[in-house]
């Protein structure tokens, strides 16, 4: 579920990242993005409970 | 602060190499340990801004899709073909093709998957051939690891040639000058994959075994490899010698009568007749080699998707040049497209003929998500974290490093840049691209031949993809179970090290020989 979970959410990085670093070029945004990678690597850092 | 910046761009590889083969993780975590510890580098020390930042990790999605859509579509036809039994029934006849299991060991995880790597690539032989390695007998951590190492040789002119063109794009080199001497110095690795097969397989018993069919077959390969490149045919480099090797060792395994038993051949029943069995494949081979008819490709120039990306610069002024059309997926010449026609044209004729299961699409949908899940993840971030360190200016630091070892030295560890490149995004195209202007700058600086240095940079990228750890990835998310990335790294990356180091050495040889 984690796995599957984590699929999703590199999935709508793509455009996240490409939308506000590559076409708007905004700070703020990029920042956003980059913070939502972030959250999601620290997430698969974190030991599974079910295992 | 030159040492820092040094330990800083060197830092995420070692949180990847650290992760996987000390801590043992799953690929996916130590990719996304690597992304955080790049972009904390990045952002501190190399002077990169979140935009930056933003737009090369978007580039590194951007070539996980290009890639991913392929490993998407490979495990799809894989599972499809499973479960309609045409992959036991292939497996029935490579099996009963030798009695030896040490030349249907070197059959598999060298030649065949070497032809595999010519027609598809993008880890496609690891999950195909290593399944087949399995039914022969082997575990499931020999069978991955003699797949990776043994189809390495092929990696370079595999996949239609996208790593050799992309070596020749990013240096500069003439693809015609380039070819024919990359091609005879591939003869070594050819031979030195084929031995680090065979020990995987049988251990030193085996290689003294397969010592001569080896030699025979290398040279039979590394000739029709070099051949080819005289006459400009760089796409098939791969493919024909693999198909050549692989008919050699097959002549040579029906000749042999042993009493050695193959472990679980006897479980094997096969539902289809080979032809039928081989058709997917077979019609892959066949649209691959449609896609290369130039009217076919020229009528479908403009059929392409890709993202363009702006220039940008570091604060301290390491400039990333603009990209019109960044990892373009072109609906011919990325072999995703050809392997779904290839499933739809096998779903018409099966159905036809009243060979088709119902529910397999269904079944194979869910297998293929149940094994691609974890390796999409994994090479996104480690494909992101790579285009940090390359649009950040760390990589550049690498390679400066690098040119301050010297002339000869720098010779010998020129593929190991390729190596690490290869390594850290899996892929030899990605580490010609992100490397190959560096290793260009360095064969410059120490007035090195850039012919041979962007060999060398190629050369060792081959056999770094080979061995990268999304390989191990592809191979234990096919074969499933308990088996751990970890241990097949470390059964197969020391072949890698070990092969890198003689291309070095060979690479040496030849400068100090006079050739350029």
């Amino acid at each position: 579920m984690k796995l599957r979970l984590s699929l999703f959410a590199v999935m709508i990085a793509l455009p996240l990242l490409y939308i506000s670093g590559a076409r708007l070029q905004d700070g703020q945004l990029s920042t956003g993005a980059l913070i939502f990678v972030a959250v999601l690597c620290l997430w698969l850092l974190a030991p599974e409970r079910n295992r | 602060m030159t040492i820092l910046r040094f330990l800083v761009a060197i830092a995420p590889v070692l949180a990847l190499l650290g992760g996987i083969l000390v801590l043992r993780w799953r690929a996916y975590r130590a990719a996304a340990l690597a992304w955080l510890v790049a972009v904390a580098g990045a952002a501190t020390v190399y002077g990169a801004g979140p935009v930056l930042i933003t737009s090369a990790s978007a580039k590194g999605l951007s070539l996980t899709l290009l890639v991913m859509l392929i490993v998407w579509s490979a495990v799809f036809l894989y599972t499809l073909a499973a479960d309609l039994g045409a992959v036991d029934s292939i497996a029935r006849r490579i099996l009963d093709s030798s009695g030896d299991p040490l030349v249907l060991g070197l059959l598999l995880a060298w030649t065949f998957s070497g032809f595999m790597q010519g027609i598809a690539g993008f880890g496609v032989p690891v999950a195909i051939v290593a399944p087949l390695m399995v039914l022969a007998g082997h575990s499931p951590v020999r069978s991955i690891a003699a797949v990776m190492i043994g189809h390495s040789w092929a990696i370079t002119f595999g996949s239609m040639g996208s790593s050799f063109f992309a070596v020749q794009l990013v240096t500069g080199v003439d693809g015609a000058a380039l070819g024919p001497p990359l091609a005879l110095l591939f003869i070594l690795p050819i031979f030195f994959t084929g031995l680090s097969a065979a020990h995987i397989v049988a251990g030193w018993g085996g290689v003294r075994r397969a010592l001569p069919l080896v030699v025979a077959a290398s040279g039979l390969m590394g000739s029709l490899m070099w051949a080819l490149n005289l006459i400009g045919a760089a796409p098939v480099s791969s493919m024909l010698p693999g198909l050549l090797g692989s008919l050699f060792l097959w002549l040579v395994g029906r000749s042999r009568t042993t009493t050695t038993t193959i472990a679980r051949i006897d479980q094997v029943t096969p539902r289809l007749s080979f032809g039928w069995a081989f058709l997917p494949y077979g019609l892959l081979t066949l649209l691959s080699l449609l896609a290369q008819v130039p009217a076919i490709k020229d009528a479908a120039a403009g059929a392409s998707f890709a993202l363009g990306y702006p220039g940008l610069r570091t604060a301290q002024g390491f400039a990333v040049p603009a990209q019109e059309a960044y990892a373009p997926i072109r609906l011919i010449g990325h072999p995703a497209p050809l392997l779904l026609l290839s499933t739809l044209l096998t779903y018409l004729l099966y159905r036809r003929r009243g060979l088709w299961q119902p529910g397999a699409v269904g079944r194979a949908r869910r297998a293929t998500v149940r094994q691609s899940t974890g390796t999409t993840v994994g090479v996104a971030l480690m494909v992101m974290m790579a285009l940090v360190v390359a649009d950040s200016g760390m990589a550049a630091v690498l390679a400066d490093a690098a040119e301050e070892l010297g002339g000869p030295v720098y010779l010998v560890a020129s593929p190991f840049i390729g190596l690490l490149g290869a390594f850290v995004t899996g892929s030899n195209t990605n580490s010609n691209v992100m490397f190959g202007p560096l290793q260009l700058f360095a064969s410059q600086a120490l007035a090195l031949s850039t012919l041979t240095i962007a060999a060398a940079q190629t050369l060792g990228g081959s056999i770094g993809s080979g061995v990268a750890p999304d390989k191990a990835l592809i191979g234990t998310s096919v074969l499933g179970g308990d088996v751990r990335e970890a241990e097949v790294m470390r059964r197969a990356l020391p072949y890698g090290l070990l092969g890198v180091l003689l291309i070095g050495l060979e690479v040496l040889a030849v400068s100090l020989l006079g050739f350029r």
